[in-house]
């Protein structure tokens, strides 16, 4: 196969950085000379890459370990598997965002987390308790005969439970434990016992997958393993009878048989919550309902109306995810999402119903995507002094994934104090100019001053302090040259710019197969990113290119030590 | 009232709260060194850690100050305390360095946080309490309790962490808490035999999950495998702690909590805020039983989550609907002091309970549990008064919001923490610059010197703790 270099073909549009990282700084590696080059493959097609050269991270992350369940899909699979309402979430160990995404992994599990676990099981269990004789129903009272109705039971629930069938000694395991409470127990008493156990297993609340391979090495998933990443991801759940009926009969391990399945669940009502999940945790859509802002200088900020925010946020990203079927629409879009409330509050007319509804809207300075919902600027930017850098820091990591160290110990030193005359945009930019500053502000302050129309409430101003806001920001950068004025320009070039779309297949690429991409990873990424950009920048497609990659069905043992 | 250990004839102290409950706790030989006799036992030292959010009126709060230390006046809001005067010291104008909005990750910890985006705010070290309890590992059946009183469940809830951005959560329900000292986990509990049947169960459950002839080991690469094998060390660190709780509790008298009003499904009792003053009651007699039995030594009080807590006081008189306690707070700023200064009254009165609770048990060698305990009562923010009301921000049209204080701290310490400490004072401290302009903006001494004090005084020969930029060393004159 001829190796094409996508640096080599792309180089001279992208010169310059291609993840836009502080220099000197330790993540200064992520720039380009110390990946990609040479490891940008064409892929099987000859056409080339539209990702740009460089753009993902050198370094070896490495696969993660195996992972626990988290809360959602505990409490969706409690719910599936028994039928009651499971423990509330926050009885469960907490989740972590991992690598920006929900999930356990990295997460070490203390005494204290053990004990949740244990609480929710026998929670579970003793609801469960006087049901069980119907549950699990016996015909025998004899000993011998009841551990037989139980070891029934436990071949028919363990492909749900344990997302594979119980081998032997795990089913004389549990039915033992069963025995030995009946000798002093009742029945119900006694299956309730071992349900509780059941619950705390370790091949219950791990997800992945027991293998015994050696450090680095490959290998494929089996049948069982695929359904159980694939309903996992997809309906935060375990399989259904369909899919599991699949997995036993060895589908699932070729790229053919499991997209009819992974159509199937993803155009299911119960892939909304877990993909809107996607949005929630890149775009931190979940923070907008327990903003704060000081009522007293913003009065229309109330709850009420931040939970409508919120759901414009929500319906607007599920609208480009399902509906618009263009990642691009992210940015720059005529769908307008309001209530009686939102129309008071953004003042456009729009939104004369009594619920949440979608319309149409001409794109304006004021009103274009994303980078005009209040609830999302919100949640950018806290105090207005700071504004701008937060917002430039949020869009340089989050939309554009460049890395950005955290600041420095003790640098986080106040803003200067007011002088007349000047503006916060110089007093921003003189006090961020210096040294050991400038080595990564410059990288995203002009990002966060093209916000500036927008005040921390999210809505427009034409002044601040008395001053004209100046959002006019000259950028030099990969997909991303030339004069900006105002968010509405910012978020035309964002929608045209190949490192947006690079990042939201970086954030897809996490999200789907649970690790951040390598440069290691880069014929698949190519490979994407020539799919996303055939099919119109359809995040749908995306998704399923990377659920039908080899590596969604392929397991790399972790390397080196564990946490 | 107070009863005093007479002897060998009874083997019983008894505490009794003024909220009428009475607790009796049985004479403890295993709380004591090895080599001591009852007659002539150092109890060990404990430290126990009071939290409010948002921050107090500070001009109707700070103590009037003497001619000398100890001679001081306290203020309205702090005049519940009267009968404890001379066991208190008032610790002033100590300042938190690197923390701005919600502080309760930085208070104990020493450090600034890691903001993730609020309410994802993460520590960058471990707090005092965590620290300590790391330090008595083993040496009592829980090395910590954190307790909390609708405590809102996010990071920026977090006042103990076991380390940068492990955040312990405060059990906000008495009922756990209950059920947790007694060992027998979280389910409601009615008894002691009950507790017993649970925790025979909890066993069998451990047992079967900790099954030697497991194959899962052997199935495992070898990283998979210490993932899952700290699972597994964490279940036997339950069983560990079931069993030392299980000998404990046998020789402990608890405070009768009752049963847990809580509907599955609906909103747990315990988070209800119309039922926030008993649930702390609860926990204030459950955080001095676990001092007193010496199921452990390091207990944190927290009294609501940080800064967003939305709690409600509209049960006190003058206190009103319109805000909630962070509303409160920054009613401050537009001058309305007053329903701030009510309930921070009414925790003065709360906190009052809870050292009546700490004289009223006599220990072996006839000195109070709080004699020997090192209560840290403290707040999220300084003081929201006047005195360190920010101008409006010219230009803006705004008011500036900075209402959270990280100057001027409201520091209070109860008891003598084993000798340690000298009560019964007014600690005023010098501000870094002494001007006037920097006493009206009150830059203080580093707080990281309140929590080099509190280790100090607890026997811990530390010199810094947090953030080693503000390693100043400890609070002068307070320790020793």
């Amino acid at each position: 196969m001829t190796r094409l270099s996508s640096s080599a073909l792309w180089g001279i549009a992208l010169a310059g950085l291609a993840a836009v990282a502080c220099e000197g700084s330790p993540s200064s590696e992520h720039a380009p000379g110390s990946a990609g080059q040479g490891t940008g493959g064409s892929g099987a097609t000859g056409a080339p890459s539209p990702i740009p050269a460089g753009f993902l991270p050198s370094q070896a992350l490495g696969a993660g370990p195996v992972r626990r369940l988290t809360r959602a899909e505990y409490r969706n699979i409690v719910r599936e598997l028994f039928n009651v309402e499971p423990p509330a979430s926050q009885a469960l160990p907490d989740d972590s965002l991992s690598s920006g995404f929900t999930s356990t992994a990295g997460q070490l599990v203390t005494i204290a987390s053990v004990s949740r676990y244990l609480d929710a099981a026998s929670d579970v269990a003793s609801r469960l308790e006087p049901s069980l004789r119907s549950a699990i129903p016996c015909n025998s009272t004899e000993p011998a005969g009841e551990s037989a109705c139980i070891e029934q039971y436990l071949t028919s629930l363990g492909p749900r439970l344990f997302r594979r069938p119980l081998a032997a000694d795990e089913k004389a395991r549990y039915v033992n434990a069963f025995a030995k409470a009946r000798t002093t127990q009742s029945y119900e008493q006694s299956a309730s016992l071992m349900l509780e156990a059941l619950l705390v297993a370790p091949e219950f609340l791990f997800v992945e997958v027991p293998s015994g391979a050696s450090s680095g090495a490959k290998r494929p998933l089996d049948g069982w393993q695929v359904a159980s990443r694939l309903s996992l991801l997809l309906w935060d759940s375990i399989p259904d009878a369909a899919l599991s009926s699949a997995a036993e009969q060895g589908q699932l391990t070729s790229a053919a048989a499991l997209h009819e399945q992974l159509e199937r669940l993803l155009q299911s009502e119960r892939a909304r919550a877990p993909l809107r999940s996607f949005f929630d945790d890149w775009l931190g859509l979940t923070k907008i309902e327990g903003l704060v802002r000081d009522a007293a200088v913003y009065p229309s900020v109330t709850p009420s109306l931040l939970g409508d925010l919120a759901a414009e946020s929500r319906a607007f990203v599920d609208d480009v995810l399902w509906q618009g079927k263009d990642f691009r629409r992210l940015f720059v879009s005529p769908a307008r999402f309001r209530s009686p409330a939102l129309s008071a509050f953004y003042g456009d007319g729009l939104g004369q119903g009594a619920e949440l509804a979608r319309y149409e809207a001409e794109v304006s300075e004021r009103s274009f995507g994303l980078l005009s919902q209040a609830g999302f600027l919100m949640t950018l930017a806290q105090a207005e002094k700071s504004a701008a850098i937060h917002r430039g820091a949020f869009l340089r990591r989050k939309l554009l994934c460049g890395a950005l160290p955290p600041p420095p110990p003790g640098v986080a030193t106040p803003l200067p104090e007011l002088t007349a005359g000047v503006s916060k945009r110089q007093r921003i930019s003189e006090h961020t100019s210096s040294g050991a500053c400038a080595a990564c502000h410059r990288t995203f302050n002009d990002l966060g001053f093209t916000l500036d129309h927008f005040d921390i409430a999210g809505q427009w101003r034409d002044q601040d302090e008395g001053l004209p806001i100046d959002s006019k920001v000259t950028f030099d950068e990969p997909g991303l040259t030339g004069e900006i004025d105002g968010a509405r320009q910012l978020s035309e070039a964002l929608a045209q710019s190949p490192n947006a779309r690079a990042c939201v297949l970086q954030q897809l690429f996490t999200f789907t197969l649970e690790r951040a991409p390598t440069s290691a990873d880069q014929l698949l990424f190519d490979d994407l990113g020539r799919k996303f950009e055939a099919s119109g920048f359809d995040l749908q497609s995306a998704l399923t290119g990377l659920i039908e990659s080899e590596d969604f069905r392929t397991r790399v043992e972790p390397e080196g030590s564990a946490p | 009232m107070t009863a005093r250990l007479s002897g060998r004839a009874s083997r019983r102290v008894l505490l009794r709260g003024s909220a009428g409950l009475t607790l009796s706790l049985p004479f403890l030989e295993s709380l004591l060194p090895r080599h001591a006799t009852a007659q002539e036992a150092t109890p060990p030292r404990r430290l126990l850690i009071w939290t409010q959010p948002n921050g107090t009126v500070m001009d109707r709060w700070a103590p009037t100050a003497g001619a000398s230390e100890t001679e001081f006046a306290l203020s309205e809001i702090l005049s519940p305390l009267e009968r404890h005067k001379a066991d208190m010291v008032v610790v002033q104008n100590l300042m938190q360095y690197d923390a701005y909005g919600h502080q309760y990750v930085s208070s104990l910890t020493g450090y600034g946080y890691q903001d993730l985006g609020y309410p994802k705010l993460l520590s960058k070290g471990i707090s005092l309490d965590q620290y300590l309890a790391q330090k008595l590992a083993g040496v009592t059946p829980i090395a910590s309790l954190e307790l909390g009183v609708c405590a809102a469940e996010d990071y920026s809830g977090a006042i103990s962490w076991s380390g940068p951005e492990k955040s312990v959560i405060a059990e906000a329900s008495p009922f756990k808490v209950y059920a947790r000292l007694m060992g027998g986990g979280s389910s409601a509990i009615a008894d002691q035999a009950q507790a017993k049947r649970l925790l025979s169960r909890r066993r069998s459950v451990i047992d079967t999950v900790l099954d030697p002839l497991s194959s899962l080991k052997g199935r495992l690469g070898s990283v998979d495998r210490a993932v899952v094998d700290n699972y597994l060390e964490s279940v036997r660190g339950v069983e560990r702690e079931l069993s030392a709780l299980e000998a404990r509790a046998e020789a402990c008298t608890f405070p009768e909590v009752g049963t847990d009003p809580s509907v599955v499904g609906q909103k747990p009792w315990w988070e209800d805020n119309a039922n926030a003053p008993a649930a702390l009651t609860l926990q204030r007699k459950l955080a001095v039983t676990a001092l007193a039995c010496d199921i452990t030594r390091v207990v944190t009080l927290t009294l609501s989550g940080s800064g967003g807590s939305s709690r409600t006081f509209n049960y006190l008189d003058g206190v009103s609907q319109l805000h909630d306690w962070h509303g409160f707070s920054h009613e401050v700023e537009t001058g309305n002091d007053q329903e701030l200064a009510i309930i921070e009254k009414w925790h003065a009165e709360q906190l009052a309970l809870l050292v009546d609770d700490l004289k009223s048990i006599i220990q072996p060698n006839g000195e109070s549990l709080l004699s020997s305990t090192l209560l840290l009562s403290n707040n999220e923010y300084g003081g929201n008064g006047a005195c360190n009301y920010l101008p409006p921000d010219p230009g803006s049209g705004q008011r500036n919001n900075l209402t959270h204080y990280a100057k001027m701290m409201p520091y209070l310490i109860f008891g003598q923490a084993g000798g340690s400490i000298k009560t019964g004072r007014n600690l005023v401290l010098p501000f870094q610059d002494n001007s006037e302009f920097q006493r009206s903006q009150g830059n203080g001494l580093s707080h990281t010197r309140l929590l080099v004090s509190v280790l100090n005084a607890l026997g811990h020969a530390d010199t810094s703790f947090g953030n080693p930029e503000h390693a100043e060393g400890a609070v002068p004159g307070l320790v020793g």
